[in-house]
This record gives structure tokens, C-alpha cells and sequence, in this order.
């Protein structure tokens, strides 16, 4: 816009120099021409000034028009790596990949070819081709031909025709015809090779070189994308293995103390009815019992962790729901007051749960309360989570009764710091244990899988 | 990543001339020489139609013309 303006003034411009010019000239040199000379003299600048001016919009308006191609291209090049952002499975990322490179330069076809160890074509992606053109084609391509050349060089590849070009080979009886490509490969960090391959452009011009930066910039911009997919597989990965071996520690402090301590107390009532002393083992016999129940607690308090998990309806639900069934199985009173609004990320909401439901355990085990209360609030960035008890609390200075460090506590502990949390524990002996928990609610994606230091 | 060469200013004028608008200024501008070399016109006029020949010579080759340049005219057909 301002370019067409300042045509304006410029030509005005021109036409008040030429005036000023032809004053200057009559004042200095007072030689006088005649109205034609001077016209003709005039005219003569003004021409010659219209000429250079010409020159110099027509150039400044290409630079323009190039500014602005870029700028709408930065643009569209920005929307789709948003898009590709939010995606973390990697199918349906590579669909994206190909279906935004194919819009970004607008192009007839495009294709994504997923290049496994020994260098074949593992998968093979594509946009711009109906299924039942798909069905015709047959068997994917292997690399053969063309695609192989970029695929095995690990090069651009630019061509206007590519029938003629004599690498071209291996194309099936109803391969839709093509005749401009362009091809780059997607260059990852992670193991992930693969390029990709655009044909035709809508406009039927070929390929050019801006064409080419932009599909290396979105290429670069996919390539980001399946490192991150990646490395949320990765992430997965490791949460999963450290949840294996949290079990396999609540396990062994849990389920396989008490067992031990059953056999135990078998070995010596079998001694005691050997010697005769029904009284002494009548008196084993009820604590063998009370251990059994024990550990049938532990087994479905257990299993009841295991089945409930984060919910889409958010926290407050999933906490509901574990709230009245611990509730039927321990017998412990539960008052819950959740607010329905919170909302964690799912990874940070499973955290949360597993962190309530170890404090549950172990009012439990140990506080020997009649009622829990249990809350759940949100202050603007933060949510807090109480667990209060009114038992018989216990001395958080003093070392544990059994001499074994509280692991239940490590555990909440390293939980509450994977989701950025702070976890708070208040205890007086004989009136109860309150259990505060802080997390920031709607930040990062990954944090959730943050190792603890 | 390598930048192609820039192609000089006058080969990047993008034409707003058509074949007939090209014809019709190459035609004024013979028109005009003869008009002055045959004679036809004298004085200033005929130095006038000498002068100004070269403009329709040069904008009809070129099929670009600074006028409609600035003022955003084109004769070809988009």
C-alpha cells in the first residue's frame, strides 16, 4: 500500500522538479526559448525522470512482492510446525507431515518414505492419492529409481522431468502421471531416517528454489517433531520401568514381610500343638489370622490402585470413585471435599492419584484412624491436596519402629518432585497426621516425566 | 545454502505490455520518424517526433512501459 502512495508523491514529485528546474535554467541563463523549446525541453526530463522512476518502482514492488511470499510462507511454515507439535504418535505424525508439506507449496502429490536400517523403504506415506488409487498401485515402492537416489545420497533433488531423467525407473502400470519432483530428506536425531517427496505443483510451473528452502525449512521443522515423539516414547519407557519397580519394592516391603511372618507363626504353632500348649497357639493362631487379613487388605488396596487411573472428567472424579470403594474396604470413614474444576496434565494426574492413595495406605496400616478427610482445591496456578487423619500420628524426628526407613513417605516424596510438587507432612503423636500436598496445575508437557534428582 | 546471482533490475521487469499494445507503440514510433524524416512536420515539432520516437521504440521492445508501471496499468491479459 504505502508503495502506490509514494508513487504518487514521487510523480508529483518529478513534475515540481522539472517546474523548479526550467525556473532555475531561465533565471541563470536568460536566453529565451520560445514556448516549444521549452516544452520540448521539459518534456525531455520529465520523460527521461518518469523513466527511472519506472526503474526503480517496478524493482522496489518486486522486492515487495517477494517480502510479502516470504512472509506468507514463514507463516503457514509457523501454523504447521504448531500443527505437527501437538501430534505424538508417529503414524499419524508422518500423515501430517506429508499432507502439510503437500499444502505448504501446494503440489499435486506428496509422498513420505520411512527408510529402515539396511536402506529399503520401510513405510511409505502419501497425499494427493485416493485409496482406490492406492488399491491399483499395488505393493509400496522399495527404493528403486528415484527414490532411491535421494534416499541413498541423502540429497535435495530437483527436477522439472523427471521421465526424462534416467534414473527414473520401477514405476507401476497405473502410477498417476508426474512430472516435476522435489525431494529432501528428514535429517533426526533420533533413529528415524526417512525424506520427503512433493510432485507437480498446483500452478504447473516446476520446482524453484524457494520452493526448495521452504520444503528444507518444514523438513527440519518435521524433523523436530519425530524427535519429540521419540522422546516421549522414551519418557513412557522409563516411567513405565519405574513403576515396575516401585511394585516390585511395595511388593517386598508389603506383602512379602507379612507372608514371611505367616510361616513363621505356622512353624511355631505347629511346635506349640507338638507340645501340647493348645493355649499358646490358640494365641498365634489370632495373630496369624490378624496377618491374613493384613495382607488381604494390602493385596486389594493394591488392586484397587491398579484399576483406577487419571480420567478424562479430571481428577476429582477418578479421586471419588477410589475414595467410596477404599472407603467399603477399610471401613475407615472418608470425607471428601473435591472441587471439580482442578485439572492436571493426565501424566501429573496419575502422579497425584498414586500419591493419595499411598497416604490412604498407610493411615491404614498405621494411624489407626476412624475417619480420613480428604480435600482438594485450586488457588489461581496451584492445586492443593490434604489428607488428614485422626489417628495416632507418629514422631517424624524419631527413627522408624522396625528400623527400616519409611519408604512409603520416600515414595510420596519422589512422586510429589516428578510433578513439580511440594509435599508437606504435619504430625502430632496421638492427634492425627495431615498430609499437604502443592502442585502447579497447566505447565509443560513432559514434566510429569521429570526423574526425581 | 547458496543464493542464486540477482538478475539485474532491467531483467527483472515483469512486462505489462500486450502484443498489440507492443505493435501499436512500435508502429507510432515509425510513424513518427518518418513523419520527421520525410518531412511531413518541421521545427519543433519535427525535433519533438525525433526526440520522442525512442519512447515507444524502447517501451514496444521491452513490453514494459514506466507509465503504466506507476500507475499500476497493465494491457496483458492475467
Amino acid at each position: 500500500m504505502w508503495t502506490s502512495r509514494l508513487k504518487w508523491y514521487s510523480f508529483l514529485g518529478l513534475v515540481l522538479f522539472v517546474l523548479a528546474l526550467d525556473g532555475i535554467r531561465t533565471a541563470l541563463y536568460p536566453i529565451q526559448f520560445d514556448t516549444g523549446g521549452r516544452l520540448l525541453l521539459d518534456g525531455f526530463v520529465l520523460t527521461g525522470g518518469i523513466f527511472l522512476l519506472g526503474l526503480l518502482f517496478a524493482f522496489l514492488e518486486r522486492q515487495e512482492a517477494r517480502l510479502e511470499r516470504q512472509r506468507a510462507e514463514l507463516l503457514a511454515l509457523h501454523h504447521a510446525a504448531i500443527d505437527l507439535g501437538g501430534e505424538l504418535g508417529l503414524a499419524p505424525l508422518l500423515q501430517k507431515i506429508v499432507d502439510g508439506a503437500h499444502d505448504l507449496v501446494a503440489t499435486r502429490y506428496g509422498a513420505l518414505s520411512v527408510i529402515d536400517r539396511a536402506g529399503r523403504i520401510e513405510a511409505f506415506v502419501t497425499a494427493g492419492i485416493s485409496e482406490e488409487q492406492r488399491v491399483r498401485l499395488g505393493d509400496p515402492p522399495v527404493g528403486r529409481g528415484l527414490l532411491g537416489v535421494t534416499l541413498h545420497h541423502g540429497k535435495h533433488l530437483r527436477l522439472v522431468d523427471l521421465a526424462s531423467d534416467p534414473r527414473s525407473a520401477g514405476f507401476p502400470a497405473h502410477h498417476p502421471k508426474m512430472s516435476s519432483l522435489l525431494a529432501v530428506p528428514i535429517a533426526c536425531r533420533s533413529p528415524f531416517r526417512g525424506n520427503l517427496y512433493l510432485a507437480d505443483k498446483l500452478d504447473g510451473e516446476p520446482f524453484d528454489e524457494s520452493d526448495e528452502a521452504t520444503l528444507v525449512r518444514f523438513a527440519t521443522q518435521a524433523a523436530n517433531a519425530i524427535d519429540a515423539v521419540h522422546l516421549h516414547e522414551q519418557l513412557r519407557a522409563v516411567a513405565i520401568e519405574e513403576e515396575r519397580l516401585r511394585l516390585a519394592r511395595e511388593m517386598h516391603d508389603g506383602v512379602a514381610q507379612i507372608l514371611a511372618s505367616v510361616n513363621a507363626r505356622a512353624q511355631a504353632i505347629r511346635e506349640h500343638l507338638r507340645a501340647g500348649r493348645a493355649e499358646d497357639a490358640i494365641q498365634l493362631l489370632e495373630r496369624l489370622a490378624a496377618d491374613a487379613r493384613s495382607v488381604h487388605a494390602e493385596v486389594r488396596e493394591g488392586i484397587l490402585a491398579l484399576r483406577s487411573s487419571s480420567s478424562t472428567d479430571g481428577i476429582a472424579t477418578a479421586l471419588k470413585d477410589y475414595l467410596e470403594e477404599w472407603q467399603d474396604q477399610t471401613g475407615i470413614a472418608v470425607d471428601s471435599e473435591l472441587e471439580p474444576a482442578v485439572r492436571f496434565l493426565p501424566e501429573r494426574e496419575v502422579q497425584v492419584l498414586r500419591i493419595v492413595q499411598e497416604a490412604l495406605a498407610n493411615v491404614r496400616k498405621h494411624a489407626g484412624a476412624s475417619r480420613v478427610q480428604v480435600k482438594l482445591t485450586q488457588l489461581e496456578k496451584e492445586a492443593t491436596l490434604e489428607v488428614a487423619d485422626d489417628g495416632r500420628g507418629f514422631d517424624a524426628a524419631a527413627p522408624p519402629h522396625d528400623g527400616r526407613p519409611r519408604f512409603g513417605l520416600v515414595t510420596m516424596r519422589e512422586r510429589a518432585q516428578a510433578v513439580e510438587g511440594e509435599l508437606e507432612i504435619e504430625t502430632v503423636p496421638e492427634r492425627g497426621t495431615r498430609v499437604r500436598l502443592r502442585v502447579p496445575v497447566g505447565r509443560g508437557n513432559l514434566v510429569g516425566f521429570r526423574r526425581s534428582a | 545454502m547458496r543464493r542464486p546471482v540477482e538478475s539485474l533490475p532491467l531483467e527483472q521487469l515483469s512486462r505489462n505490455l500486450s502484443n498489440a499494445d507492443r505493435g501499436i507503440r512500435l508502429a507510432l514510433s515509425v510513424a513518427l520518424l518518418v513523419a520527421c524524416l520525410a518531412r511531413w512536420v518541421d521545427g519543433h515539432l519535427a525535433l519533438a517526433f525525433f526526440l520522442f520516437a525512442w519512447v515507444p521504440i524502447v517501451t514496444g521492445l521491452a513490453g514494459w512501459c514506466p507509465v503504466y508501471q506507476l500507475f499500476g496499468i497493465s494491457s496483458r491479459r492475467k
